[in-house]
């Protein structure tokens, strides 16, 4: 088989200093749903095509649309409202917790309105981003399911199921599912067999490859049950997992390599992650290996977040034909 | 002297900002709507607004004129607070911008890169250390001299923590010193906080605290919000407070609140020169009567710490909700002082809000703090009549 190395995105993208403003007129009546919609997309293509510019063969919107991974899903899901502000984990950042005040279920698109990818050109590989069900039920205020499994089994089903083969028919060619949860509060064994069942029926006869990316927390300790999930990639984040935690583990599947520190502004020089991504490729033996910010860029300015997309694609680049 | 009586009252910080000093320092028109709430409020609070009023019709401000329409701000924030019936006051922070960006801005070494969602539309400035923090002049001070020359009562100013400042900046400067790899590692990492923490605490805290106090400030409160969400890093926060006060006179408190307050244990314990904790903790109480540790959900966790751990700083109880516009009546925060004065002892416990009251409409934070006083008025009562 052969070694193959690519960059990716992974998550929510810092906006532009254009757009920050945009949404802040938004806000307070000095400009309109449609000049927003039109900052927006602006902001997409420039990230996009700073994507291809680096080499990327799947592009990502930045989820530049989302306020949260949730709140596509909190807004458009029957069973589900909007509720307060809650620090997400340990950043100085927070979401809207979603409430669950009922069974969910799945009654209009979900994810339609909040993607930049079908009004932008064809052509590219896109690549989608949502939230996991592991985290989804851990992050949420849960008043109908009592039970963390539960509402994985249901968010699976009326949640993910239908946007992820409305995603697939949509032309995506690969969908990551975000899931800090995993390695903050390690799930119990019937939570884990929940999440296995999950991903199956989630992911069961859909033409995209997946992502389960993991971070915020050291994956270390779950590393037999994440690999065992059923997705093409998992995502560890090496600013928390020590890069010596997978000596001697083979990875059954590709690895995603958060090691570009998605919280911190100093940008990795090329030639450092060339040389991470070696020593992770020797250690392990994976045979497909995604270089990757450690966590979504939103924590960082837009500035500093392009260059280390850049950085990335640069040493991906390097690093394929170095293995090559 | 407040420290005799029984529950003082005082206040964590922010109030929201009147429009017509928003409007005005904006350079924006005002509506008469904005100058009748200046001169209504004035009315109850006891402030004379005859020139205030005035200066807003201009219409139009020179630079200095705005500066005494903050002025007249802080003055209403003073009188605010003194007409809620407070014994420690402050102006509101109507001065201040915002708690990260204000205080970064008066120390060199760092530099703003952009700005970072804090959630949906709403952005703050980050910056990132670039060269070692040195202080360019101590601030607050004038803000501080200014509540002097008009406070009636005991004033008491809120101030960013060092950790803070460091938790939210990108430590370029220290981090910097190691290679890529180690970079990666927890441990270059807090080594790395625990060096910009104390940088900041020495030298840019510690001259402005002692500045402040100078400027005759009753009181310097720390603000340390970070400390919330890193608890493998309590030990560095309290190392920044104790380096922050050093060798000064005066009474230091630590705000800090939404929380698990397990993970501050013990390592608070090794603050130094701290005499008050104040506390969010109506926010996760029981809106019901009763002075049990049963009855008070909220506080029975941090009563608990303080007494397992012979904890022997003061406790300032959040007796009042700063997110929500329902008032919480003076019943309530008796028995939330009482409760916590059954476990500690009076004489240590004061009533504040959760947090700044900055989210709040002045109608709903002035009541809210009406009642925090009386509640205070009725716990000495109950006190004294042995009825706790």
């Amino acid at each position: 088989m052969e070694l193959t190395v690519h960059s990716t995105l992974a998550g929510i993208h810092p906006r532009t200093e254009e757009l920050v403003q945009a949404t802040r007129d938004f806000d307070r009546g000095r400009t309109d749903a449609k000049h927003l919609a039109e900052a927006r997309s602006k902001d997409a293509k420039s990230l996009v095509d700073l994507q291809v510019k680096a080499g990327y063969n799947h592009v990502s919107d930045g989820l530049l649309g989302f306020q949260d991974v949730f709140r596509p899903f909190a807004e458009k899901l029957k069973g589900a409202k909007v509720g307060p502000i809650t620090r997400w984990f340990d950043n100085n950042t927070f979401y809207r917790q979603p409430v669950i005040e009922a069974p969910l279920k799945h009654t209009a698109p979900v994810l339609k309105d909040y993607l930049e990818r079908p009004k932008l050109a064809a052509g590219h590989k896109w690549k989608a981003v949502l939230p996991g069900p592991y985290t989804f039920a851990k992050s949420v205020d849960d008043r109908a399911y009592g039970s963390t499994a539960k509402l994985i089994a249901a968010f699976a089903k009326e949640g993910l199921g239908p946007e992820v083969r409305w995603l697939a028919q949509e032309g995506f060619a690969w969908v990551q599912f975000q899931e800090p949860a995993l390695v903050r509060e390690r799930p119990k064994p019937e939570e884990w067999e929940a999440l296995q069942k999950a991903y199956l029926h989630v992911l069961d006869g859909v033409r995209i490859t997946s992502t389960i990316s993991t971070y915020f927390g050291d994956a270390s300790r779950v590393l037999n049950e994440l690999f065992e999930l059923p997705a093409d990639y998992i995502g560890i984040d090496f600013t928390e997992t020590p890069l010596d935690a997978l000596e001697g583990f083979t990875p059954t599947r590709g690895l995603q390599a958060g090691l570009a520190d998605g919280r911190m502004s100093i940008v990795e020089k090329p030639r450092d992650l060339v040389q991470l991504g070696h020593e992770l490729l020797e250690s392990t033996g994976v045979q497909a290996l995604a270089l990757a910010p450690s966590c979504d860029l939103e924590f960082l300015s837009r500035g500093i977040a392009d260059e280390k997309l850049l950085a990335l694609g640069e040493a991906a680049k390097a690093l394929q034909q170095e293995v090559a | 002297m407040v420290e005799q009586k029984l529950f003082p009252s005082q206040e964590i910080g922010s109030l929201m900002k009147p429009s017509w000093r928003v409007k005005s320092v904006a350079g924006k028109a005002l509506t008469e709507k904005d100058i009748d709430e200046a001169v209504q409020w004035g009315k109850r609070i006891g402030v004379d607004t005859k020139d205030l009023v005035a200066l807003l019709r201009k219409g139009k401000w020179t630079d200095a004129e705005k500066a005494k329409i903050v002025d007249a701000s802080a003055l209403f924030g003073i009188r605010y607070l003194e007409a809620a019936g407070l014994d420690v006051v402050y102006d509101g922070e109507q001065r201040r911008t915002e708690m990260y960006q204000g205080a970064v801005e008066h120390i060199d070494g760092f530099k703003f890169l952009g700005s970072v969602r804090s959630f949906d539309n709403k952005y703050y400035l980050k910056a990132a250390v670039v060269q070692k923090p040195r202080l360019k002049a101590p601030y607050h001070v004038e803000e501080a001299r200014f509540i002097k020359q008009h406070a009636k009562t005991e004033f008491k100013v809120p101030i960013t923590g060092a950790f803070t400042i460091a938790d939210w900046s990108f430590n370029e400067h220290y981090l910097g010193k190691h290679d890529a790899k180690d970079r990666l590692s927890r441990n270059a990492r807090h080594n790395a906080t625990r060096e910009l923490v104390i940088e900041v605490a020495r030298t840019a805290l510690r001259p402005t605290i002692k500045a402040l106090v100078d400027a005759g400030a009753d009181r310097v409160q720390i603000d340390e919000p970070a400390a919330a969400t890193k608890p493998d890093q309590v030990d560095l926060m309290v190392e920044g407070f104790n380096e922050a006060v050093k060798g000064l006179e005066g009474r230091f408190s630590l705000h800090y609140c939404f929380s698990n307050y397990r993970q501050f244990y013990p390592q608070v314990l090794e603050l130094k020169n701290c005499a008050e904790y104040a506390m969010e903790l109506a926010n996760r109480d029981s809106p019901t009567q009763g002075t049990s540790l049963e009855q008070r959900p909220g506080l029975r966790t941090m009563l608990e710490l303080m007494k397992e751990y012979d904890d022997p700083c003061d406790l300032g109880v959040g007796v009042t909700d700063v997110h929500v516009d329902g008032l919480e009546s003076p019943e309530v925060i008796r028995d939330r002082l009482l409760c916590a004065a059954k476990v500690l002892g009076p004489e240590r416990v004061l009533a504040n809000p959760d947090c700044g009251l900055r989210t709040r409409s002045w109608e709903v934070a002035f009541a809210k703090l009406q009642n925090q006083t009386k509640g205070a008025e009725l716990a000495r009562k109950a006190w004294a009549a042995g009825k706790a």
